[in-house]
């Protein structure tokens, strides 16, 4: 069964479509002149050689030119999930491939943060069409690389690392001119920012509804100097969370003894072990401790969300030290997940569309979810149901200190919110295969699987 | 060329084109300034005799 790919409808040459669950990447006869070019000149195997383009196969073509099977990424995430450093990151990606497509005579004719995705832990380059034959020496590209990397991140930056959500509102990036106006003053002190978001403003709007212009080249020299300055501006970006030691964040925020915190490190390998996962998700994962414990049980990629960007950055920072390639740190609010956006909703999908965990781990979650967000536990039973074969899951009573910090600042309306029910409404859709209390605490550790599935 | 051909499926947007324009002329401007300061600064040391 072949289905065309809701995102790819906006390059005329070509398309990606799914058949039986592979992916295909059309290339149509408009293409063929930068595709030979691309494939004859040497970029394509020195992008896939250096890992910074995924690599495809041709295939027996059917309509079109060629008929190409890419790599298949494991699980497709986009930039407002990212943090800071990891849209960072591929931002000089995106810098880097084009400075090397110079230099074979090509350029990108897009820039689009979407063209990007995380694989084995680095960013890799995903579209192989994004190359064409240089011409004038001016980039296409340019106006989209600042809505959608330059502004992003100097607004992460400089005004608040939570304004990324921009980019989730609009699905084309952010528009320079409003970066420009929210963007403190002192920036344009800065010669990369001064110029790429405050001026091109200006001009954008200077030119809004210019028609008519005379022809013009850069040299190469020129167009160098541009895609040098915008790396430096890029990497002169910097966003450390405030007031977070980064060595001590996890410690600060858990209360287990050290026998308790070692207790539940063995019961989570334990459990991870016994269900053979090919694809985790690991609820409100903080800096990824116990993802690290289950992707290496069970040898495959985790998900790890969690929906504080200050997690999440470490997280990242974290595996890139590690030159670890089975965790995928991403932002995410559980209690608003990723919608679908752009066109129809369907161009850029709703994670739930993405894929889904055949284990899911939750820990430390639940009693966020039902005492800060009044979640009945009904509901959480439901989600977890809905969305996971298997499930590790920890139950944080109202006694521990932790969830008793929830409460210090409200009315406790949560009478249901107890051990028995929890069981209660989780048997509905699980059935729970093992239990442990925690060394040294109050809270209890569950393998559950799913009835139905 | 300056404005979008019809082939391009990405607007560039105009006013992005000219900025890229007199940003590569800027930015070329202060590449070739700096070379040559460095070059600059390099026959000084070696006139003072520090090289």
């Amino acid at each position: 069964m072949s289905s065309r790919e809701p995102s790819s409808f906006r390059d005329p040459d070509g398309h990606i479509f799914w058949d039986n669950g592979d992916i295909y990447r059309q290339v149509n006869e408009s293409y063929r002149k930068d595709y030979e070019h691309l494939m004859e000149s040497g970029l394509y195997d020195e992008l896939v050689r250096k890992d910074l383009m995924v690599e495809h196969t041709e295939q027996e073509s059917g309509d079109g030119f060629k008929l190409l099977e890419p790599e298949k990424i494991d699980f497709i995430s986009y930039p407002y999930e990212w943090s800071f450093s990891q849209l960072k990151d591929a931002a000089l990606l995106t810098l880097r491939i084009q400075k090397i497509a110079a230099k074979h005579g090509m350029t990108l004719k897009d820039a689009s943060a979407y063209n990007v995705q995380f694989q084995d832990g680095k960013p890799v380059f995903i579209d192989t069409l994004s190359f064409e034959k240089k011409d004038s020496g001016l980039w296409n590209g340019y106006r989209q690389f600042c809505k959608r990397f330059l502004a992003p991140l100097s607004l992460m930056a400089y005004t608040d690392e939570r304004l990324s959500s921009m980019m989730q509102t609009d699905v084309d990036g952010i528009p320079v001119d409003l970066a420009s106006k929210l963007l403190p003053k002192r920036t344009k002190l800065r010669l990369g920012l001064l110029i790429h978001i405050h001026l091109h403003a200006r001009f954008q709007d200077r030119h809004a509804d210019t028609e008519e212009s005379e022809e013009r080249e850069i040299s190469e020299l020129m167009a160098e100097s541009i895609v040098k300055n915008l790396e430096t501006t890029v990497e002169k970006l910097k966003w450390s969370p405030e007031g977070t030691e980064w060595s001590d964040y996890y410690e600060r925020t858990h209360n287990y003894t050290e026998e308790g915190f070692e207790h539940k490190e063995k019961l989570v390998e334990e459990y991870t072990s016994k269900t053979s996962p090919e694809k985790i998700w690991d609820f409100g994962a903080n800096t990824g401790h116990f993802s690290r414990i289950a992707a290496d049980t069970a040898d495959t990629l985790t998900v790890s969300f969690d929906i504080d960007p200050a997690a999440v950055e470490q997280n990242y920072r974290k595996l890139r030290d590690e030159n670890r390639e089975n965790i995928l740190p991403l932002t995410q609010d559980l209690t608003n997940p990723s919608p679908g956006i752009g066109w129809r909703n369907t161009e850029r999908k709703k994670i739930a569309d993405r894929s889904s965990p055949d284990l899911g781990i939750a820990l430390a979650l639940v009693h966020h979810l039902a005492i800060s967000n009044n979640l009945p536990l009904q509901k959480i039973a439901e989600f977890f149901g809905d969305n996971c074969e298997k499930l590790i899951i920890e139950f944080v009573p109202k006694e521990d200190s932790n969830a008793q910090r929830l409460l210090a600042s409200r009315e406790d309306i949560f009478d249901e919110y107890r051990r028995e029910n929890f069981e209660e409404e989780f048997k509905e859709y699980f059935n729970i295969s093992e239990k442990e209390k925690i060394k040294d605490s109050k809270r209890t550790l569950y393998l559950m699987r799913s009835r139905q599935k | 060329m300056f404005l979008p051909s019809m082939f391009r499926y990405l607007d560039p947007g105009t006013g992005s084109m000219i900025l890229q324009f007199l940003a590569g002329i800027i930015l070329t401007g202060i590449l070739i300034l700096k070379t040559y300061f460095k070059k600059i600064k390099k026959k000084i040391k070696q006139v003072l005799g520090i090289l």
